[in-house]
């Protein structure tokens, strides 16, 4: 065999998987978006996929409810982001501090984490429920006069999903804080120290600028996996009430599951893409784990 | 003196964050396994009387259709076969991409990484059709399929990583010494590598064993379903039943809970190197 072939065959596995699961429905959604194109009802003349151009974008974005999809998106990944980034800086600063059972503090507040979405969005249910933990000790507080539906009404049913998302996602941003905080040198804060610098002036001329590039990482990583979040919200509302928790995802699932309009359903998943793809080489670009 | 008491205040303050921090973090999985030991299946604040027959029944599942038993078996299959075909294969690609420059391996890792962030509900209209057409909708197998979407980038990713931290002089010495390249990289490379390997194994599994979406749109039988989907079908059907409910969310997430112990020291590099979902 001549080792000059070794390399390819080595990853021709991988890569024709990676072609096959990957690319090729890439190409495929793109196709698809320009057809005519439904699950169950083949068209009255015949088989096929005609082409329609742009028909199916036309229709996906001429209803209502795929700009109020779009408008929930936008709230729902700021507000994550928002919520997971502070929160997360805040957590990082606090287990950075040196004190006994750092270690098994940060084990332990990695749990929500660590915990599969299902469990954890199903626990919430019942736990934001009218008889819930949540209503009955706000109840019990004096902070609240009747038990609220969180999830059963529109007004609270999307930063309840929220609350519960940025919760879960936290400690993430605190593990990708913590290590960019211990690359930070000590010499940098004696130094600092020596001349007289308080501490907020540290944290803000030494500690938050270094922190820059973790934190430009940890946003775009996170800004994808929320416009890609489906199973939380899915199990939490099924974007309900009244579509008050509808994101662009789960209205494209809705389109093409229930609707059948497959079609559609791929000029909606086709903007994604585009959107995906603008993140992921802003993320390359970011970091330098590419070489 | 002053220094002293300014010292021990501060102290007292980052205990009392922590404390309130790490009880706020725990709390929902400590709520989940107080209610999963609840006497009563429904109860308002907190379980008034505490047993294990939450536990009993789910394991014992006396609805057929609904059997957790069963779902946890589907998990458990599923998952295991993804991760260690996954992890074969990308152990080739990632040591290839880690120790070869040839023609188009940029443009490939390139693929492979941006790959990881595209959209699941896009890929799955037609991962869905491609499986329809195959007669592999709501069958286990299609299911695996779709998961090599993102464990083959996944691993590939995380792999090439490790391999890149092991020093190229072992292999060319092993070489010198008359073993094959094939040979170096089994004799040498993989042990070298197996915790790498081992840690990237477990990502997978994680990442597989939490899918939703992909199990939602394929599996339709509910004797066929995933542990996840198997636990929102048994809330839909038993919504005020929620010891056994928090029990089947504990058994859920045993095992990821117990693997993230163990990936902890590889958290940050699976983080960054292979973005691991949460």
């Amino acid at each position: 065999m001549n080792p000059r072939w070794l390399p390819y065959i080595l990853i021709l596995p991988a890569v024709t998987i990676v072609a096959g699961t990957l690319l090729l429905p890439c190409l495929n959604v793109v196709i698809m978006s320009v057809t005519e194109w439904y699950l169950f009802a083949q068209r009255a003349g015949g088989e096929g996929h005609p082409f329609v151009g742009l028909a199916n974008y036309g229709a996906a974005f001429k209803s209502a409810l795929t700009w109020k999809a779009l408008h929930i998106t936008v709230v729902f990944v700021v507000a994550c982001v928002l919520v997971e980034v502070v929160g997360g800086l805040g957590a990082a600063l606090l287990l950075n501090e040196e004190f006994r059972g750092r270690g098994v503090a940060r084990t332990l507040t990695l749990i929500p984490f660590a915990m599969p979405v299902v469990p954890w969005a199903l626990a919430w249910v019942v736990m934001l429920y009218y008889d819930g933990i949540v209503n009955q000790v706000l109840l019990r507080l004096g902070l609240i006069h009747g038990t609220v539906a969180w999830l059963g009404q529109s007004t609270t049913a999307l930063p309840a999903v929220i609350f519960a998302r940025a919760f879960k996602l936290v400690p993430f941003v605190q593990v990708m804080f913590l290590a960019g905080l211990s690359a930070i040198p000590d010499e940098l804060y004696e130094a600092a120290t020596v001349d007289g610098a308080s501490a907020w002036r540290r944290f803000r001329n030494i500690t938050l600028p270094l922190l820059k590039p973790v934190s430009l990482v940890t946003t775009l990583i996170l800004a994808v996996w929320h416009i890609n979040d489906f199973a939380i919200v899915w199990v939490m509302t099924q974007g309900g009430p009244s579509n008050a928790t509808e994101l662009i995802v789960i209205n494209a699932y809705k389109v093409a599951f229930e609707a059948f309009r497959f079609g559609e359903s791929s000029a909606i998943g086709v903007v994604l893409l585009v959107f995906s793809l603008l993140f992921g080489v802003l993320y390359l670009k970011s970091t330098k784990a590419f070489e | 003196m002053i220094e002293t008491i300014v010292r021990r205040r501060k102290a007292i303050l980052i205990y009392a964050t922590v404390i309130l921090y790490v009880g706020v973090s725990v709390f929902p999985l400590a709520w989940m396994a107080l209610a999963s030991f609840s006497q009563d299946p429904y109860f308002p604040l907190l379980p008034k009387a505490y047993s294990a027959a939450a536990y009993r029944e789910v394991l014992a599942s006396p609805d057929p259709s609904l059997s957790f038993p069963a779902w946890y078996g589907n998990s458990v299959k599923v998952t295991f076969s993804v991760t260690l075909l996954a992890t074969a294969l990308s152990a080739f690609a990632g040591y290839s991409f880690s120790r070869f420059r040839f023609y188009a391996r940029q443009s490939l890792m390139y693929v492979i990484l941006v790959g990881q962030m595209l959209p699941g509900v896009v890929l799955l209209l037609p991962l869905y059709v491609y499986l329809k057409d195959l007669r592999l909708l709501d069958t286990h197998l299609g299911l695996g399929i779709v998961y090599m979407t993102f464990a083959i980038p996944l691993c590939t990713w995380l792999l090439k990583g490790f391999f890149d931290t092991i020093p190229t002089d072992l292999e060319e010495a092993a070489m010198v010494d008359g073993c094959s390249r094939v040979g170096a990289m089994a004799r040498v490379v993989l042990p070298l590598a197996a915790p790498g390997i081992a840690a990237t194994a477990l990502f997978a599994f994680i990442t597989a064993w939490n899918d939703f979406m992909f199990a939602l749109a394929i599996l339709s039988t509910p004797a066929k379903f995933t542990i996840g989907l198997g636990l929102l079908a048994y809330q839909q059907e038993y919504f005020f039943q929620w010891n056994t409910l928090m029990a089947g969310g504990v058994l859920m997430s045993i095992p990821a809970l117990a693997l993230y112990l163990f990936l902890q020291r590889y958290l940050v590099t699976g983080l960054t190197r292979g973005s691991v979902k949460g």
